[in-house]
C-alpha cells in the first residue's frame, strides 16, 4: 500500500533518486553509538508534545475564568484524558535532559568547532526555546502552583534598573499576573514557540545532513 | 585485522537501515518509558484552582530552573539583577558565543584540559545549586 503511493508519486515527480541520495544512502559513520541519539530523541520528544499538545488545545480554553475548568476536563474526563496530559509533561522534563545530554556530547567531542559553528549557534536558539516552552506552558493549568510561580518568574527581571519594570509590564500584559498574561503565554507557548521551533530546526537539520556527524573520536 | 577494521571505518554505513535502525530502538525505549511508565505510574496532577488574595502559598519551579532560584537567595536587594537576569542571560550569550571563543581546533577531550576543567566546575556548582534549592 505505502509502496503504491510512493511509486505512484515518483512516477510523477521522481523522487525515488532524490531520497535514496540525500536520505537513505547518506553515508553515516559505523563507530556510531547511543550517545549520538540524544538529539533524534529530542526530536521524538517534540513530535511528542506536537500530538499531544494540540490534543489538548482542542479542549482548553486560555482564559482566567476557564482554564482550570478545561484541564479539569480534559485530564479526567476526555478518553485517555490523563495519559495525554501525562505523556506532555513527562516527555517536556525529559526534553530538558535529552537536551542537556545532546548538548554535553557534542561538547566533549568538541564537535561545534570549525566548520560546524552555526549548527552550535542553531542549537543554543533551540535550547533557549526549549526552556521558553516549559515556563510559558506552567502557567496555562492555571492553578495555585502555575500561578505564583509564574509570579515569581516574571518578577525576575523587575531588579534590572530603568528598563526591569517595563519588561515584566510586557511579559505580563500590565502590572498584575491576570487574562492578559495568561492569552500571551498561551499564544506563544501554542503558535509563536513552535514556528520559531520548527523554522530553526529544519535549518539544524539541513546543515547536519550538508555537513555530516562529526568524526567520532 | 587492524586494516580491516580501519576501511570499515572510514567507508562507514549508511543512514538506512543502520543508523535508522538505532534511531528507531531508541524511540521506542523513549516512548514506552514516557507513555506507560512516567504518565501511567506517575500521573499528572492538577493543584487547587489558582486564588491571587492567598499570599501563602509558596512556589517552586521546575527542577530545572532551581538552580537559578537559590542563586537568586544569594544575590539580596540591588544585587538580585545579578543573578535574576546577570547570569542566565550571560551565561546563553556565552555558551552561544562558544565556537568563535574556542578556537582551539583539537577535538579529543584529553588535549582540553581547560575545556574539561571549566565544564567539570560549572556542572558541579549548578548541580550543588540545585540540590541545595531542591532541600530549601
Amino acid at each position: 500500500m505505502f509502496r503504491k503511493v510512493y511509486y505512484w508519486i515518483d512516477e510523477r515527480l521522481n523522487i525515488r533518486p532524490y531520497i535514496r541520495k540525500e536520505i537513505l544512502d547518506k553515508p553515516v559513520h559505523g563507530r556510531l553509538n547511543f550517545t549520538y541519539c540524544f538529539g533524534g530523541m529530542t526530536f521524538f520528544l517534540f513530535l511528542l508534545l506536537t500530538i499531544t499538545g494540540v490534543s489538548m488545545a482542542i479542549y482548553y480554553v486560555p482564559s482566567p475564568d476557564h482554564a482550570y475548568d478545561t484541564v479539569d476536563y480534559l485530564t479526567y474526563q476526555i478518553f485517555m484524558g490523563k495519559v495525554i496530559r501525562g505523556v506532555h509533561h513527562w516527555a517536556a522534563n525529559l526534553m530538558v535532559v535529552t537536551v542537556f545530554l545532546h548538548m554535553l556530547r557534542v561538547y566533549i567531542h568538541g564537535a561545534y568547532k570549525k566548520p560546524r559553528e552555526l549548527n552550535w549557534i542553531t542549537g543554543v536558539m533551540l535550547f533557549v526555546l526549549v526552556l521558553s516552552f516549559s515556563f510559558t506552558g506552567y502557567l496555562l493549568p492555571w492553578d495555585q502552583k502555575a500561578y505564583w510561580a509564574t509570579k515569581v518568574g516574571t518578577q525576575m527581571p523587575g531588579s534590572v534598573p530603568l528598563i526591569g519594570d517595563y519588561v515584566v509590564r510586557v511579559l505580563r500584559g500590565g502590572s498584575k499576573i491576570g487574562a492578559l498574561t495568561l492569552s500571551r503565554f498561551y499564544v506563544l507557548h501554542v503558535i509563536f514557540l513552535p514556528s520559531m521551533i520548527a523554522a530553526l530546526l529544519i535549518g539544524h537539520f539541513a546543515m547536519i545532513r550538508r555537513q555530516g556527524i562529526a568524526e567520532p573520536l | 585485522m587492524e586494516n580491516i577494521k580501519k576501511t570499515e571505518e572510514k567507508e562507514g554505513t549508511t543512514f538506512y537501515p543502520s543508523h535508522l535502525f538505532k534511531e528507531m530502538v531508541v524511540m521506542m525505549f523513549v516512548f514506552v518509558l514516557v507513555s506507560f511508565i512516567l504518565a501511567l505510574v506517575f500521573p499528572v496532577k492538577l493543584g487547587d484552582p489558582a486564588d491571587p488574595t492567598d499570599s501563602s502559598f509558596v512556589p517552586k519551579p521546575e527542577w530545572y530552573f532551581l538552580a537559578i532560584f537559590q542563586l537568586l537567595k544569594y544575590f539580596p536587594g540591588v544585587f538580585e539583577a545579578i543573578a535574576a537576569v546577570g547570569v542566565p542571560v550571560g551565561s546563553i550569550i556565552l555558551l552561544m558565543l562558544l565556537p568563535l571563543i574556542d578556537k582551539n581546533p583539537e577535538r579529543r577531550p584529553r588535549k582540553r584540559p581547560i575545556a574539561m576543567a571549566l565544564m567539570v566546575i560549572i556542572l558541579a556548582v549548578t548541580a550543588i545549586l540545585t540540590l541545595l534549592g531542591a532541600v530549601t
